[in-house]
């Protein structure tokens, strides 16, 4: 089963990483998700395919009343990060997707009705959870042409998709990134091949290095912490990639 | 076979029955028309020939519900088994401790009363599918009646015999091979249990 790791307490705030699942076959690709809650109501970021539903389902109910979770996050529209929204809907039917406007009639197809999805504009939006406000930050073509990272100014952590995603081997197991130089040679080849402009990629680097960040949170791999998130700006804006060619 | 299969190959069998009652059709209005070259010489042949065209127009009806009833039985069998499937993925979420059991459980109780309600549609529309089918199977007792009646009728067609026979023959053939197919049909749907 899948882990609940408190990662950010400030009293009732919290982030929780959802990571690690040591059932989980090996032809599904590792998934982290992120239930960033406010006391009573939380938020959710890509909860994940359906084929492991279960095993977030159930970390979630070690740490926290998934009823209470009121907003879904996908930061784009991929299978592993939202085709589990039917079985969430199925739990909990008044709950809403916040996502890109480029796929709120592609998403559907998995599950949900015109009320479910709420469309992010372009410029990104704030998604107020509890008393948080939660800012949709626009990661368009890194790797989705509708993409969004999610960013807590209170907690300074930045929810970063498939940016600073690493496929890691079994053996690197660790929530945390603890040697970055070994760490990010599992992330080279990943964000060569799908992150798709390199104008973008430049723009993200700028807006991520303006940013008060204290956590860099990936949807797979490992988590940057400190020093190892400008780091991994640094080396990602150096990173060639978007040729449009393999 | 799962369910969804063997509504899928009944759905098959279906199809090419509407296939062989398109051809009853052009093979009705054939022998209207030859009918009607053969005069007086073929007076009950015409006569046949339009309880042939009759019985065709009877057929494509039967087809048009068999059709619809077997679409309406796909679809219905598809969502159950999609259902189905969330229904395995959350009583999954139950089997990881008492806490995700108590929270899946209602989830998990109002999934298994849509697949129930999907099966009961399913077994409701299967019971209309054979009353349909038993009754298209009378219609091809009747159909092969009148197919015996135009070959006798062929026969007094004077200069036009061999060629009414010809068309009493053909039209004897397809209902004998609707009949076949209807009653595969009526096996297949036993069989299937559905």
């Amino acid at each position: 089963m899948k882990k609940a790791t408190i990662i950010y307490q400030s009293g009732q705030h919290q982030w929780i990483a959802v990571a690690r699942d040591p059932d989980r076959p090996n032809y599904l690709i590792d998934t982290n998700e992120y239930l960033i809650t406010d006391g009573a109501t939380a938020l959710l970021t890509d909860p994940g395919g359906s084929e492991i539903f279960s095993m977030v389902f159930a970390a979630i109910c070690e740490v926290f009343d998934p009823a209470q979770i009121g907003v879904l996050f996908a930061s784009h529209q991929d299978p592993d990060i939202i085709s589990s929204l039917s079985l969430w809907l199925d739990f909990k039917p008044e709950l809403r997707c916040h996502l890109s406007r480029l796929w709120t009639t592609f998403v559907p197809h998995f599950g949900g009705t015109d009320e479910t999805l709420v469309g992010i504009p372009d410029e990104g939006s704030t998604i107020v959870v509890g008393k948080l406000k939660l800012q949709a930050v626009p990661a368009h073509y890194l790797h989705s042409s509708g993409n969004f990272h999610l960013y807590d100014p209170v907690a300074k952590l930045l929810f970063s998709g498939d940016i600073g995603a690493a496929m890691l081997p079994v053996e690197m197991g660790d929530l945390f990134v603890k040697d970055f130089d070994s760490h990010i040679r599992y992330a080279e080849a990943f964000h060569r091949r799908f992150m798709g402009s390199p104008e973008a990629k430049r723009l993200w680097c700028e807006r991520a290095a303006a940013m008060d960040i204290d956590m860099l949170c990936p949807q797979h791999g490992a988590i940057y912490q400190g020093a190892d998130v400008g780091r991994f700006i640094n080396w990602f804006s150096e990173l060639q990639v978007g040729s449009g060619l393999i | 076979m799962n369910e969804l299969q063997a509504i899928v190959e009944i759905n098959e069998e279906i199809k090419s029955i509407v296939y062989a009652a398109e051809n009853i059709s052009l093979t009705a209005t054939n022998a209207m028309l030859v009918a009607r070259q053969a005069g007086a010489n073929a007076v009950g042949f015409s006569v046949v020939a339009r309880e042939l065209r009759m019985f065709s127009e009877k057929m494509t009806a039967a087809m048009q519900v068999l059709s619809t009833l077997i679409y309406r039985q796909v679809v219905l069998a598809a969502s159950k088994r999609h259902r189905s499937h969330s229904v395995v993925l959350l009583a999954r979420a139950g089997s990881y401790g008492d806490l995700a059991q108590t929270r899946i459980a209602p989830a998990c109780a109002r999934s298994q009363a849509d697949v129930a309600k999907m099966e009961r549609l399913i077994a409701e529309m299967s019971r209309e599918l054979q009353i349909a089918i038993r009754r298209t199977a009378k219609q091809c007792a009747t159909g092969l009646v009148i197919a015996r009646s135009a070959s006798i009728e062929a026969a007094h067609g004077g200069a036009m015999t061999p060629v009414l026979r010809q068309i009493a023959q053909g039209v004897e053939e397809v209902v004998v091979t609707i009949a076949k197919q209807v009653k595969k049909l009526e096996l297949q749907l036993t069989e299937a249990g559905i």
